[in-house]
């Protein structure tokens, strides 16, 4: 073999690579595929932090932050044009016939991106004694703890929604900390963290097929 | 018995008189039940727990609580969660209190007819008097809806009800839930609620072609799921492969954030925001305790002396253990 026959066969072998991690994708598919993959490695950087496994980095939050807020919204709506699916994507039909639910979860996520490099200077909500109080001992259907109840009856069977969960973004408004009603500057980084992968998993549960 | 039900199962060859015995044949343990007083919020924190409401609901679609949920599609046909709000007519409202317990316990109609296993039964067997009376009263908090939801579309021969009469005997297995010694309390917890009531097995255990879960892959994973989705190997080994402890287990159940930083997508997504999102912290942690120390009967089918290194080295080689790495 020449050496540049070995050389072409390193490059060859490298795009292979990089191309069968996002299952042999190209094009527009593969760009998105690349930005999807750069927020999971930037959701996983700071994960352990928002679980307190880690100290807390401000500055490693607001990279990640910056991450997401670069693949979000429109930059991430763009990059799926309406089109036949190639056999490499995993997307779903669903995206173009409920694109503005679709559109409304990427827009979102933009918006939690930004609420979380507002939050990232507060750090992490004070952690309780929480698994103290694991002390049950008649194993019945009962939640370990007897820590105040977090949802009511009407929250639990599905008859109400949830106080906390934020109001649904219809459309984005101009001032969108506003639209929602909560300020983020307010809140505890591991909560607008925990926001931000609901958004992830709303959008795939919805429009992302497994595997 | 068992074995020979299942070859009976097995070979198409059931005549017309074995029909009609079977039709006659009475399943449910009849018994008198007194309702004892339910708690509402118990009660709730269980039709949470459980998935009732989750499967009930018909969320996507903006549907009422409780009034019938979204079509599940399986190999056998579409099964349509019905309205069980406290209709007489078109929810529940009619059943007496024993006869919701052998429907939720055993599987079995006020009619003595069987229920579809995509009415995950199995997995309440286990559930005490007061769980189901708890189950009773949250269930009558939620509005009445008095319309139906769809019927199935089930195809022959699975639309028969009587078969599932031979399906129960041949492979319901009630949830085996039993206290093991030298275990804590939250482990005691997370094995109540991953062989009962969150039913994790329901998709994580892979399926024979009538629809029975294979004892020796429990929690394995499974590729028969509604939407033709795949479930991946939850057992100790392959869940430390992946990067899961106790701490991001818990905290996944929350979130559906996963320790490489994608998130759940399908119907495990759903799982967490209809289901172990709401649990208390306490609960989702007992839940991951359980899973990445399960007993030893749980780990491999064969491994029952070999140490935890051999069972390791046994689901590497495992192709359900090997789980989504992008
Ligand atoms: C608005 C919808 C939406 C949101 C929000 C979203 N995703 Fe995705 N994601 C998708 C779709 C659709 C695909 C499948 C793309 C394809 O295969 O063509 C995908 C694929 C992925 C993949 C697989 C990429 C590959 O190489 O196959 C990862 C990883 C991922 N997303 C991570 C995330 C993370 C982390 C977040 C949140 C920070 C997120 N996604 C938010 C829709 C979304
Ligand atoms: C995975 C989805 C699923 C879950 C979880 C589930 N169910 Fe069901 N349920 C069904 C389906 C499907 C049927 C219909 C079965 C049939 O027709 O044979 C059903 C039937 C019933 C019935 C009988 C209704 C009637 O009209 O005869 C009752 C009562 C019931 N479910 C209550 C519950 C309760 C209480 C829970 C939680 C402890 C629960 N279900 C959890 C899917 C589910
Ligand atoms: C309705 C079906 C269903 C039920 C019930 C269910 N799961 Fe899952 N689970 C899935 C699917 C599907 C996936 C794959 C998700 C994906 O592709 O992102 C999954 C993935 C997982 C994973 C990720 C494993 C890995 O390493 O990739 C964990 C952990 C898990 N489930 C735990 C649980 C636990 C604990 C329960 C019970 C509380 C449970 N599941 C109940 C369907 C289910």
């Amino acid at each position: 073999m020449t050496r540049y026959n070995i050389f072409g066969a390193l490059v060859l072998s490298a795009i292979g690579a990089a191309a069968l991690a996002h299952n042999g994708a190209t094009g527009v598919v593969m760009e998105r595929m690349m930005g999807m993959s750069a927020m999971r490695d930037a959701m996983r950087d700071i994960a352990p932090m928002m679980q307190g496994q880690a100290d807390y980095d401000e500055m490693a939050v607001q990279a990640a932050a910056a991450v997401l807020q670069q693949h979000a919204g429109k930059t991430m709506t763009q990059l799926f044009p309406e089109e036949a699916i190639p056999a490499a994507s995993y997307a779903r039909p669903e995206i173009w016939s409920n694109w503005e639910r679709f559109s409304a979860l990427a827009d979102e996520l933009n918006l939690y991106a930004e609420a979380l490099a507002m939050a990232a200077p507060n750090g992490l909500v004070p952690q309780t004694a929480m698994t103290g109080a694991m002390n049950s001992m008649d194993h019945g259907n009962m939640p370990m703890q007897s820590a105040p109840k977090r949802f009511s009856v009407a929250e639990l069977m599905g008859v109400e929604p949830l106080k906390d969960a934020a109001p649904a973004i219809a459309s984005p408004a101009a001032d969108e900390t506003q639209a929602v009603g909560i300020d983020f500057k307010m809140m505890a980084a591991d909560d607008v963290f925990e926001k931000v992968g609901q958004t992830c998993a709303s959008c795939h549960s919805a429009f992302r097929k497994g595997k | 018995m068992r074995g020979l039900i299942r070859a009976a199962l097995a070979s198409a060859g059931l005549g017309m008189v074995a029909i009609a015995v079977i039709a006659r044949w009475p399943i449910a343990e009849s018994r008198d039940l007194p309702a004892p007083d339910g708690d509402a919020y118990r009660g709730a924190y269980l039709a949470r727990s459980a998935g009732c409401v989750a499967c009930h609901t018909n969320t996507a679609a903006g549907g009422a609580a409780l009034a019938g949920g979204k079509a599940l599609t399986t190999p056998f046909g579409s099964f349509v969660p019905p309205n069980i709000t406290a209709d007489p007519v078109h929810g529940i409202g009619d059943m007496t209190f024993a006869e919701f317990a052998a429907a939720l316990r055993q599987g079995v109609r006020p009619d003595g007819k069987a229920y579809y296993p995509a009415f995950p039964y199995e997995f309440y067997a286990d559930f005490s008097d007061q769980d189901i009376a708890d189950l009773w009263a949250a269930i009558r908090t939620v509005p009445s809806i008095a319309e139906p939801a769809p019927a199935h579309d089930v195809r022959f021969p699975f639309n028969m009800r009587w078969g599932l009469k031979l399906w129960r005997a041949a492979y319901m297995k009630p949830a085996d839930i039993s206290p093991v010694l030298g275990k804590s309390d939250a482990w005691i917890r997370g094995q109540e609620l991953v062989r009962g009531a969150a039913h994790c097995a329901a998709c994580h255990t892979g399926r024979n072609i009538f629809g029975g879960l294979k004892d020796s892959e429990a929690l394995a994973g499974s590729d028969s799921l509604p939407e033709g989705e795949t479930a991946p190997s939850i057992r100790p080994e392959a869940l430390k492969t992946n990067g899961w402890t106790v701490a991001n287990l818990t905290y996944a159940l929350k979130t559906s954030v996963m320790p490489n930083g994608d998130v759940f997508g399908g119907s495990m997504a759903e799982v967490v925001q209809t289901g172990t999102a709401f649990l208390d912290e306490g609960d989702r942690e007992a839940i991951a305790t359980y899973l990445l120390d399960p007993p030893e009967a749980t780990r491999t089918a064969s491994g029952a002396g070999a140490s935890k290194n051999s069972a390791a080295v046994e689901l590497a080689g495992d192709p359900v253990a090997e789980t989504n790495e992008n």
